[in-house]
């Protein structure tokens, strides 16, 4: 099973019936049993790996709330036990796992799915209870829960632990105007990832695979047009775990906030994956201040080198990562201080194109040979690759609509219905039909889940 | 929030049955080749649809033998009954079925591909979801799966989790249960292939009217060319069918004796790329396996050897292309001239 298949949306159904009809105290043990089971079904090998941290780091954290002496060598021990589990699993088991690999898109990595994100949770925690901001919980089944929560497990948002404990603490069943809020959530998700990615994705890749023989000035517009697809992609995703966390009553932190519209790249770093930028921001970026004083261009790059190794441990991600840094550093040195914000927008954007080749790629001679095609292909004609078709039209309306809603500062369906009564029920019936349809799409892929 | 829930129930509901009646009132527009062919067939075999002449000859096979076997080569009054993932299990009822129906039939040519012998024999499951098995066929095949001490399996989803614990019987019902959903779903496929190949501006009744004028044969259409060895190949370690597949498999040849018709069983061709893949021992198990049929029944003629055709001969991994189909049939013909079958 895939996350975002047709079978994973009427279990996600059958979860929240079952949350509406049982009792509330039932809550926490139903949810936990069956994040377990989403996430077995996805792999039953998952269920080992997830288990092995929810335990190690439960006795972890145990340990840390008891203020043993040794604690500051503890805790490092545990945070290297945590990244170490991540780099045995990216490295050594998911290690040729991309996006292009031989020819052929795979981002289908199902043993270990998610394991960047739930991994930083504990991680997060561990530091917390240690400088005593948060405290150890005691239930072994709500810190599971935390832990595997599955609207959130496999591609965030990252969570504190307090603020979901709190909320599993205090779960009701939600009125109808939140209940409707959620399921309009998730149904725009569905409609960016579904609708839209999916179907870019279509577009993309047979440029990007047959880039050597393509013209340089296009791909240099299409790599831009990727990050767009990328945002879709993950955003779509996290739009519809946010939706089904908030049908059960559970608010989930929001994960991006127009990142396309950003004025730098700084500003498109902030707003990207905010739970990831946070959690940098919370728990490393303090060390670096503290390590590297004011040295400002070091802390970028390190920052950038972390986050490129938080996705994978490959060269290709250690590069892309040091261009992250750097391209903060120029952003802080020399973008910022442009006077035209379209200027600054734009540049960011396409900043963003510009680390795409590491991104798809897991060789780097790949990566090479595209940053290559960028340059030497001005004298090649474009062409197209593929037909235009129906999907492709289909796809581009609800580009175009979920940007005007998103630039308007929301993130809701109702926001692409017509006033009238008759008109919204007919647009939803179509919005439903085109879900529905786009669902069986086999060659589902969802960018991020090999993270 | 009962009103919310079963609006949006509605919503979903008509959704679906919209795609349905779309699909189902512009099958030739919406559907693919396949389907439309399996509902000829379907109709040939159900007497909607009546023969123009009295076969003598029939063809059996999956859609290897729908492609590559232009059986009017072979002999004018013949007729190809290959539908895409015919099992020995499908060839069985459908057999019985067309003989029933037409009993002019005197020879029988099988021919046989590795694929529903090798991997592990269950029904192909359009042959549930676009009803060209009835329920009391299937319902013989899940008590002969559960005789037979076989899991009884038709539908993809039943490699779910708790589907192991269900008796073959349990299975049959869920999936006929499940047979309205199913076909929705691949309405749901039949548009969104339309849309992302613009078919539904193709009317698709040209490959109906191929198959009529081909006499049951059909080539198909999207040929991208061989690229590699048949995909499933590398799973193949040895030729080790199914006792039930090979029960099967005889009470159809038995069933045809039984009727004074002759039967032909020959191998569809591979590709070169496709043998070289085949590991080692599969070559002499299928030789042995023929034999040790041929030994039970020496009055069917069984052509056991596996022929290799060139690669260029290939349009794709498995199909030929037109002028290699030809050539095929042209060497069947002489071969069973040859033998006076």
């Amino acid at each position: 099973m895939e996350s975002l298949s047709l079978s994973y949306i009427l279990l996600v159904f059958f979860y929240i019936t079952l949350v509406k009809i049982l009792p509330q105290r039932l809550f926490i043990i139903l949810t936990l049993i069956f994040s377990l089971m989403v996430y077995s079904l996805i792999d039953l090998n998952n269920i080992f790996i997830l288990t092995s941290v929810i335990l190690i780091n439960y006795a972890g954290t145990y340990l840390l709330a008891k203020k043993i002496p040794e604690n500051r060598i503890f805790l490092s021990l545990m945070i290297v036990i945590n990244l170490s589990i991540l780099v045995l699993i990216k490295n050594y088991i998911n290690a040729d796992v991309s996006f292009i690999n031989n020819g052929a898109h795979s981002s289908r990595i199902l043993f270990g799915m998610g394991c960047s994100f739930y991994i930083l949770q504990c991680i997060g925690h561990l530091i917390d209870v240690y400088y005593d901001k948060d405290e150890f919980q005691h239930s072994l089944i709500k810190y599971s829960l935390y832990v595997s929560f599955f609207p959130q497990m496999i591609l965030g948002p990252i969570e504190r632990a307090y603020y979901l404990f709190d909320q599993f603490d205090h779960q009701k069943f939600p009125n109808l105007e939140e209940f409707k809020a959620g399921f309009s959530r998730m149904v725009f998700g569905l409609i960016k990832k579904v609708i839209v990615a999916n179907t870019l994705l279509t577009i993309l890749m047979p440029f990007i695979e047959a880039h050597s023989s393509q013209n340089s000035l296009l791909l240099f517009f299409l790599l831009p047009v990727f990050m767009v697809f990328l945002y879709f992609d993950f955003s779509g995703n996290i739009d519809f775990s946010l939706g089904v966390a908030r049908m059960v009553g559970i608010k989930l932190n929001e994960n991006f906030d127009n990142p396309l519209l950003s004025r730098g790249y700084i500003e498109f770093f902030n707003r990207w994956n905010i739970s990831f930028t946070n959690w940098l921001k919370d728990y490393v970026l303090p060390s670096l201040i503290k390590i590297f004083g004011n040295k400002q261009f070091i802390i970028f790059i390190t920052i950038g080198l972390l986050s490129g190794l938080w996705h994978q441990t490959t060269i290709n991600f250690t590069i892309w990562g040091m261009i992250i840094g750097f391209l903060l550093v120029l952003d802080h040195y020399y973008i910022k201080n442009f006077q035209s914000d379209f200027f600054k927008r734009v540049l960011s954007i396409l900043l963003g194109g510009f680390t795409v080749p590491f991104f798809v790629f897991s060789e780097f001679n790949d990566s090479l040979a595209l940053y290559k095609s960028l340059c030497s292909n001005l004298m090649i004609l474009p062409k197209m690759e593929g037909q235009l078709s129906i999907s492709h039209g289909i796809s581009f309306i609800f580009l175009v609509l979920v940007f005007i809603v998103e630039f308007r500062g929301k993130r809701d369906l109702n926001e692409f219905l017509p006033k009238s009564k008759v008109f919204k029920n007919i647009t939803l019936l179509i919005v439903f039909v085109l879900i529905m349809v786009f669902l069986t799409d086999d060659g589902q892929i969802n960018a991020y889940n090999r993270f | 929030m009962k009103g919310f829930v079963l609006k949006s129930l509605l919503i979903v509901f008509s959704a679906m049955i919209l795609i349905n009646l779309f699909a189902d009132s512009l099958s030739s527009f919406i559907k693919d080749d396949e389907y439309l062919i399996n509902q000829h067939k379907k109709n040939v075999l159900n007497g909607k649809y009546k023969l123009k002449f009295d076969p003598e000859i029939l063809i059996i096979g999956d859609c290897l033998a729908l492609n590559n076997f232009p059986n009017t080569l072979l002999h004018e009054k013949s007729y190809n009954l290959a539908l895409p993932g015919m099992t020995p299990f499908e060839a069985y009822f459908h057999s019985k079925k067309f003989i029933k129906r037409y009993p002019s039939v005197k020879k029988v040519v099988y021919l046989v591909s590795g694929a529903h012998f090798v991997e592990q024999g269950q029904i192909y499951s359009m042959s549930l979801l676009n009803g060209l098995l009835d329920f009391h066929e299937v319902q013989q095949l899940a008590d002969d799966f559960e005789k037979y001490n076989y899991a009884y399996q038709a539908l993809d989803y039943e490699e779910g989790l708790f589907y192991n614990l269900l008796s073959s019987k349990s299975r049959l019902y869920l999936d006929y249960l499940y047979v309205p959903l199913g076909r929705t779903f691949n309405n749901f496929r039949f548009f969104k292939r339309c849309f992302s190949d613009n078919c539904f501006f193709k009317d698709k009744r040209d490959f109906v009217k191929d198959t009529i004028n081909g006499k049951g044969h059909y080539f198909y259409e999207d040929q991208t060319g061989l690229v590699g060895p048949y995909k499933n190949i590398k799973r193949w370690s040895s030729f080790n069918p199914q006792s039930l597949v090979t029960h099967y498999f005889k009470k159809n040849i038995m069933f045809f004796k039984n009727k004074k018709i002759e039967v032909s069983i020959i191998q569809s061709p591979i590709s070169q790329v496709s043998y070289d893949s085949l590991k080692e021992g599969f070559y002499s198990d299928f030789r042995k396996y023929f034999e040790n049929i041929q030994n039970e029944l020496p009055e069917v003629y069984i052509n056991n050897q596996i022929k290799v055709y060139s690669n260029e001969m290939f349009s794709t991994d498995v199909y030929l292309k037109q002028e290699a189909a030809k050539k095929f049939v042209l060497s069947v013909k002489k071969m069973m001239n040859h033998e006076k079958l």
